[in-house]
């Protein structure tokens, strides 16, 4: 991991989301956001954060799009939130039109990017979000200069 | 015989019909507007303008990339429905080979590039043998910065995105490397013609000309020469 990582302690999904929402503020039209992380470690969460810190409105329900692995939502800077979780080769990955997504202008969420081999671009933020309690999650930002800036806050 | 060509796999999408060598009409794509919207209106369009019935096409030949992937999807989807609907074979050309039949000069190695995104290029390598270019690597996808560890020699650039990485090429290759000056790009009308070329793939079993799939960081293959 860089020098520049930053670690946070969550102790709720409020604080989850409020980091997301910190992020969401100060990303820039096409920068990737690659979250790793198990089931129920605040993936979604953080993103629905990322989602309200881009001007998304408020009364948009964000949720995974694990069963459509995407979702597009309209903001100051357009969110494209990919899930793929359900995703086990690659080329799945481009049939979703996902090379388009790279061009259009907007911020890229993706949940499970794992599951892209190489295709997460090398330019990325990369969040590892660990379960280290019932409700506290550990959450490392890297990449970028993104976790820089959201210290200074 | 007249042949219909489908290539999508850039901006500037086109079709075209073709008899033997010769090209009777060719079209372009409004660019910017969605070409899924205007493929067909614009085949219809070609087919009048030329005075020529959907049912006197016998064969279709699709661009396969690789290169925008969503048009290159729409292209082959089109292509596939009109080849069952018409009751015509379909055959695939990748577009190097596009950009290799275009390209009319005579270096010896010719690397044809078309842009990928943040991936940077996908290439490959031709050279030049007695009748024709041959395909020396596998095409692959990488970074302009990092081509230079994977090709040896002069290098003679082609393609449609030149502009956009000719300054960072000529900084890692020197003086090895040359470019084409030619506004060089995949079309119809080679596609077309292409039908009939050794290295058009068919569409057997129907449903197997897909598009051509190539990911990003894997090790370049030299493509083995046939024995005998």
């Amino acid at each position: 991991m860089g020098q520049h990582d930053l670690v946070v302690t969550s102790s709720s999904p409020e604080e989850t989301r409020a980091l997301g929402e910190k992020i969401g503020s100060r990303l820039r039209a096409g920068a990737v956001v690659a979250l790793f992380g198990e089931l129920g470690s605040g993936k979604t969460c953080l993103v629905q954060g990322v989602a309200s810190g881009l001007g998304v409105d408020p009364s948009v329900t964000v949720n995974s799009p694990s069963y459509v692995l995407i979702n597009e939502y309209p903001g100051r800077i357009p969110l494209f939130h990919f899930d793929f979780y359900r995703v086990h080769d690659w080329r799945e990955v481009y049939d979703l039109g996902w090379d388009d997504y790279l061009d259009k202008g907007g911020v890229i969420a993706i949940e499970w990017a794992e599951r892209m081999n190489n295709l997460l671009p090398e330019e990325h933020i990369r969040i590892d979000l660990q379960i280290t309690g019932e409700n506290s999650r550990s959450i490392r930002i890297s990449g970028d200069d993104i976790a820089d800036q959201v210290c200074r806050q | 015989m007249k042949i219909l060509g489908i290539e999508t796999s850039t901006q500037k999408a086109s079709i075209a019909v073709s008899d033997g060598n010769k090209v009777i009409g060719e079209l372009f794509l409004p660019e910017g507007v969605s070409s899924s919207a205007s493929l067909i209106p614009s085949l219809d369009t070609m087919l009048k303008r030329e005075g020529i019935g959907r049912e006197e096409l016998r064969g279709i030949t699709v661009g396969i990339g690789p290169g925008s992937f969503t048009g290159i999807r729409l292209g082959i989807s089109t292509a596939r429905g009109l080849s069952m609907a018409l009751g015509i074979p379909l055959r695939g050309v990748g577009v190097f080979e596009l950009l290799l039949t275009e390209y009319a000069g005579g270096a010896g190695r010719v690397c044809p590039l078309v842009s990928a995104h943040s991936y940077g290029f996908y290439t490959s390598l031709y050279e030049k043998e007695e009748n024709g270019y041959r395909c020396r690597l596998a095409p692959f996808v990488c970074q302009p910065r990092d081509l230079p560890e994977k090709i040896e020699g002069e290098i003679f650039f082609i393609g449609p995105h030149l502009s956009r990485f000719r300054e960072v090429l000529e900084k890692v290759f020197g003086r090895r490397a040359s470019f084409d000056c030619s506004d060089m790009f995949p079309r119809a009308s080679i596609v077309a013609r292409l039908y009939e070329s050794p290295t058009a793939t068919r569409d057997e079993p129907r449903g197997s000309i897909s598009p051509l799939y190539i990911l990003p960081g894997v090790r370049v293959k030299s493509v083995s020469r046939r024995q005998g």
